[in-house]
């Protein structure tokens, strides 16, 4: 029988080893030692930086957020200090993260993308770059990126070109008729591991002033809300491109509790993102790392592998309907 | 960065996960209510910090409790599908912190207004455990204050009690307009048979702010208590009528809704007083890290003159001054 204590939660993005397949997701968790103190960060596999872009950007005017049922509307326009800031002030912080750094890259342009992510790479803390292709709220680059499977070909081969030493990650809008046709074209282009998935465009009303309640309209929403949907185009690419490719998938996507993350393990992640639910349970990881542990153990497994993608599908034809 | 490093350099605490106990509970009408907490370590929080509270049941969105408590794995229940249940922690003012028997006791104030605070109306009774964390934010500053006018609308009464207790322990004099839209949605409790000055004037008639020897002036918009108008008209009244207040060592402290706080700002302009703002944002973390709490601050540093600044973490309180409205 395999003890608790002895299940090995170690699993692999890139080069990159991570101690458990928990990680935190982009913009949830800011530049680093914001959440210091609160999240024990022991359990942590990888933690992913916000967006940072070649320029400081502002972000959208507030209200920047709204709470909808069993889910979190979001448009927080991409607010950064900058790529130089972010490598003065904010990189010394992050020698205190005991676990690998992802810094996820935004653009509104491809230069800006390979600019940002060539500086980056050289930056010894950084053990891998998430770009992100796939912001719904802000009016240029983002997303008009990750829908459009020839642009995220053009925007993921350019940072490729230019990116030697880190991980490239790249993170997908959920916003696409199919999600299996930017994965393949991030895929073929080079990305070594996917994110998936980020937000979806949404909107919130309030119906007094007749008005949206956010001040941009729309916003990304995630939580519990989108985790059914998260989990389905997680399972579809593993199953029809990564599976065979030998790319991990980054699940993600209103992961709460430790069954969550267990379903996103059997839909073929190898990792899970964990985000809005910071803001619930600041340690999360932690709570989810230790469930996942114990799922394991009391099944005789002593590892995440044993799970990984393990979703028994009925063969075509077999299901009695 | 394990638990038990501190990474704060200020001298506020760094944040930490609690768990309060509910000890007391108190109903100042349908609308607003105040409770007391105790928090095993909870400690060295200053006026005008707030804490954030999980305002729901901790199986129907929190992993791993159920199972403990219970044995059984945790399903995912039927939050999903239920009417509605707040999600994200909720940002509340520390209302005040009193020496208790068992440590520092935390109160909050607040007013029901929507799923969080309707589920703390209903589970926060005396013994009732609830998650917060903290304490969150940077506060009023104190120091060589001898004069201060608290100036309160609506449930920008919340930081006021502790605010007011931190001053007077430093010897400053202190005064609070209280202002809201009728007297029903005034969040203090006034004293059995006090008189109310009905031109705004302070005096002894609440009495949590007469223990420590604070007068209070209240205003309504619809004159049900006090003075009929704004607070701001009050707050100009008052300090036409106190001169002596316009000069080094006094400070005009406000909480409470944007226009009226932009209007305390012109007033203490007028005067050449400085003005301390508690401002208050919708906010998923608390922390810093999820950006949406900002708001429009003057600044050298950017070429444009503006920039945003976090309430949680800049903030809530801000130099009136510095404020874009």
């Amino acid at each position: 029988m395999v003890k608790k204590q002895d299940v090995d939660l170690q699993v692999k993005l890139g080069s990159v080893g991570l101690a458990t397949p928990i990680v935190t997701c982009s913009g949830t968790s800011g530049y680093g030692l914001e959440y210091a103190g609160l999240t024990d960060f022991s359990a942590v596999g990888a933690f992913f930086t916000k967006s940072i872009t070649l320029e400081e950007r502002k972000g959208n005017p507030p209200p920047r957020v709204v709470e909808t049922r069993a889910g979190l509307l979001n448009a927080i326009g991409l607010a950064n200090v900058g790529l130089e800031r972010f490598i003065e002030e904010k990189v010394p912080q992050l020698k205190r993260i005991p676990c690998p750094v992802f810094v996820n890259v935004a653009g509104r342009t491809i230069d800006e993308y390979r600019e940002v992510a060539e500086r980056l790479d050289e930056v010894e803390e950084i053990s891998g770059l998430e770009v992100n292709i796939s912001c719904p709220n802000v009016k240029e680059g983002g997303i008009s990126f990750g829908t459009d499977a020839k642009q995220v070909s053009q925007v993921v081969s350019a940072v490729r070109q230019v990116v030697k030493r880190c991980t490239l990650v790249v993170k997908l809008s959920p916003n696409v008729t199919d999600i299996l046709e930017p994965a393949r074209a991030a895929v073929e282009a080079g990305a070594q591991c996917l994110s998936l998935v980020n937000t979806f465009t949404s909107l919130a009303i309030d119906i007094e002033q007749q008005k949206p309640v956010l001040a941009n309209v729309t916003g990304g929403l995630s939580g519990p809300a989108i985790k059914p949907i998260a989990l389905y185009m997680v399972h579809r690419v593993y199953t029809e491109l990564c599976r065979d490719a030998g790319i991990p998938i980054i699940g993600m996507g209103g992961v709460q509790f430790g069954t969550d993350a267990i379903e996103f393990l059997l839909a073929g992640a190898t990792a899970v993102g964990v985000g809005t639910a910071l803001f619930v349970e600041p340690n999360t990881p932690a709570i989810l790392a230790e469930e996942l542990r114990r799922y394991l153990a009391e099944r005789d497994m002593s590892a995440p592998v044993a799970i990984i993608g393990k979703l028994q599908v009925p063969e075509k034809g077999q299901s009695e309907s | 960065m394990t638990r038990g490093e501190k990474t704060t350099p200020s001298s506020e605490r760094a944040p930490r996960q609690y768990r309060g106990r509910v000890v007391n509970r108190r109903e100042f009408s349908a609308q607003f209510l105040w409770i007391e907490l105790e928090a095993a370590g909870f400690a060295g929080a200053g006026p005008g910090q707030f804490v954030v509270v999980h305002c729901a049941d901790e199986s129907d969105y929190v992993a791993g409790r159920a199972w403990e408590d219970s044995g059984d794995w945790p399903r995912a229940k039927s939050a999903e599908l239920r009417n509605r249940v707040a999600l994200v922690h909720r940002p509340f003012s520390i209302a005040d912190m009193v020496d208790g028997a068992n440590g520092s006791r935390l109160a909050l104030q607040f007013r029901v207004l929507g799923p969080g605070t309707s589920w703390l109306a209903e589970k926060a009774q005396v013994g009732a455990q609830l998650r917060l964390v903290g304490p969150l934010g940077k506060g009023f500053r104190m120091e060589g204050v001898r004069q201060a006018v608290l100036a309160a609308g609506g449930m920008g009464m919340a930081p006021m009690l502790f605010l007011a207790r931190q001053l007077r322990r430093m010897g400053t004099e202190v005064v609070l307009l209280a202002g809201a839209k009728t007297r029903e949605l005034l969040p203090l409790e006034i004293t059995a048979g006090a008189v109310i000055d009905e031109e705004g004037e302070p005096s002894f008639c609440c009495e949590s702010f007469t223990e420590l020897e604070v007068k209070v002036g209240i205003a309504t918009d619809d004159g049900s208590a006090g003075r009929l108008g704004l607070l701001s008209d009050s707050l100009a009244d008052y300090l036409s009528r106190h001169r002596e207040l316009c000069q080094t060592g006094s400070v005009v402290y406000t909480c409470g809704p944007e226009a009226m706080m932009s209007k305390v700002v012109q007033t203490t302009q007028v005067h050449q007083l400085p003005c301390q703002v508690c401002m208050e944002r919708y906010m998923a973390c608390g922390v810093g890290a999820c950006q949406s709490c900002v708001c429009r601050q003057k600044s050298e540093r950017s070429e444009d003159g503006w920039e945003y600044k976090l309430v949680c973490n800049d903030g809530p309180v801000f130099d009136g001054q510095s404020i874009l409205w």
